[in-house]
Order: C-alpha cells, then structure tokens, then sequence
C-alpha cells in the first residue's frame, strides 16, 4: 500500500471507529405525527415523520389539528398538541448511572408528560420552562398549557 | 361601571400581559401522584395532589384544582397521544455460562410480538451484576452479559439498529444483598421495550 493509501485507510478507520461516541447525543425519538409537525434545528425548519430522532436544542411546531409524540432517551413520554410549540432545551443522559439532565421547554398550545429515569435519580434533574414559570419536576404525569394571544 | 364589565376588563388586561399559563399535576397509569414545584418571579406554588392547578397570570401562580372529567374534556386528546409506556421483562443466564434458563429462553419469541405495540420500535438490553468484585469489573461483566442478551434477540429476528446496550453494573439490585454476599438473582439482564 502507498503511503498516501495507508494514510487515507488510516483516516477511514478513525472517522468509523469515532461514530459510535457520537451515537447516543440524541434526546428521543419521534412516536407518532399527525397533521403538519415541523422541527427547527440549526436554523432550518425540517419536516418530522416517525423514528425521527430530537437533538437537543429541537424546537417542534405543530399546525392546527395537528399533534407529535416524542420518547426522550430515560423514558419521558412527551405528546404535544395542536398549535403548539415544544423545545428539548436540554438534555443529557448516561444509562449506565441513570443521570443526566432534562429541560423541555413548553413555549405555547399544550404538552402533556412522564418523567423517566431522570427525574427519578435526582429529584432536581429535571425541569419544564414556560415564557413566565420554571417548574421543578419531582414525578411524574402532569399538563402545561401555554395560552397566548393574538394569534 | 358594572362588575361583570370590570371582570371582563380586567381579564382582557391581564392576558394582554404575554398569556395565561395552566400546569396540571395528574395521577400516573398505576395511580401515583408526584410533586411539581412551579417558581415564578413572585414566588414557588407546590402542586402536591391529582388535578391540582396551578394558575400563572402575569407573574403569579394561583393554586387551583380541578377533576378527572374537565381534565378529559380539555387535555384527552393530548394524553391519549402519550408514547406507549415502556415495557420491561428480566431474563436470567444458567449460571456461569452464556445460555439463557430454559425459563428466561421461553420468554424470547414474545419479545418480538410485544414490540409491535410501539411506533418506531426501541429496545434497552441492560445487563446487572451482583455486588461481588469492583466496579470495574462489574461495569464490564454486565455488559458482557447484555451484549450476549443482544446477539440471542438479533439470532430471535429483532433488528439489530433497534437494541441499545447498557452495562449497569452493580448499581441496580433487584434484591437487596450485602457487598461480597453473592446472589443469583442479581445476576440478570433487563429488557425494556418502548
């Protein structure tokens, strides 16, 4: 093999053994689309479709009769309704100890959840931030409606 | 100036001021009921019970409470598109070898019709240890042990890109036992469905 061969398979090899590492960045994934869902990341709007996987910092829009189901990585069930918008602000997750980090931001319309593993390792772990509130989430089922006008 | 024209006044008001925010604390699918703690810039308000409100209007949280039949009426359609909760079952190997008991290799087949049941499927394979040797040691061990769970789930027709692997170690006994004190039924691995 010429060197310049080698050094080529040499950078293959790295950038393939390098992929898994960056596996498991994803926050969740998409369960369920009805109607029209997008999501912004990056500055682009993207469309959503089931088994889509969420970075965190995803911002999901739904549309009018529209709706969007999301599991997080340590079992949060999300479902978010109509006119709505949702963000994983935050998220990080190690399943070997369970710990992490989880902030879902509930920007307008209404987003029921579960909380997971997260929230049951660390009662301060995991939060949800409205325009006006931050609410500390000890467990585990509850509802955030964000009413906005002029709309 | 009449009463209800003043309420109506000062409704308009105080949604002028960026909305109204509701959060609802529900009792889970087996009954429990958590804690929410909702801060704003006036103060904390703790929801404690099912169907306890917090109200946020301009930049206080007003505790309220509400029932299982306005809940349905305003928010079922967002619950009933909740993800499907994950479903767990264990499954334990003969000991010191890497066969399944002949128990937990019954369990298998299931495995693959259950996952019907979640959209975009996903499987946790998490391998435990019991307390006996350092953490290390159990750290590989155990996932050794899920890694070997996997390869009996992909040879069971479950797709490979669908099973994440997890090595707990000896963090999670399912029963309670002493560091050193060997037990069996620690040893085991957990497969999480959702």
């Amino acid at each position: 093999m010429k060197p310049a061969r080698r050094l080529l398979a040499l950078l293959i090899a790295t950038a393939l053994a390098a992929t898994p590492a960056l596996a498991e960045d994803w926050a969740g994934t998409v369960k369920a689309v009805d109607g029209t869902v997008t999501l912004e990341r990056d500055g682009k709007t993207l469309p959503v479709a089931v088994g889509d996987k969420v970075m965190p910092k995803d911002k999901l829009t739904t549309a009018k009769d529209s709706r969007v189901a999301v599991t997080l990585r340590d079992d949060t069930l999300i479902s978010t309704g109509p006119r709505s918008q949702m963000a994983v602000a935050e998220f990080a997750f190690d399943p070997a100890t369970q710990s992490g980090s989880v902030v879902v931001s509930v920007l307008r319309g209404v987003t029921a959840m579960v909380s997971g593993l997260v929230a049951k390792a660390n009662a301060s772990a995991m939060r949800v931030t409205t325009p006006t509130a931050t609410i500390g989430i000890r467990g585990t089922e509850f509802v955030v409606e964000v009413e906005t006008t002029g709309e | 100036m009449s009463k209800a024209l003043l309420a109506a006044l000062a409704a308009v008001a105080l949604a002028g001021c960026g909305g109204r925010e509701r959060i609802v604390l529900l009792p889970d699918a087996d009954g429990k009921v958590g804690v929410i703690e909702v801060r704003t810039e006036a103060g904390t308000t703790e929801l404690r019970e099912a169907y306890a409100v917090a109200r946020v209007e301009g930049k206080r949280a007003v505790a309220e409470k509400t029932d299982a039949a306005a809940v349905a009426e305003r928010y079922g359609t967002v619950l009933e598109g909740l993800p499907a909760r994950p479903q767990r079952l264990t499954l334990y190997f003969e000991f010191g070898t890497d066969r399944l008991t002949a128990q937990s290799r019954a369990l298998v087949p299931g495995i693959q019709s259950d996952l019907r049941r979640f959209a975009a499927p996903e499987v946790v394979v998490s391998g435990h240890t019991d307390a006996i040797g350092d953490p290390a040691f159990n750290d590989k061990l155990s996932l050794d042990r899920a890694n070997r769970a996997r390869d009996i789930l992909v040879a069971a027709g479950i797709p490979r890109d669908q099973i994440q692997v997890v090595g707990r170690g000896a963090r999670e006994p399912l029963v309670a036992a002493r560091p050193g004190v060997p037990e069996p039924r620690n040893r085991r691995v957990e497969i999480k469905l959702r």
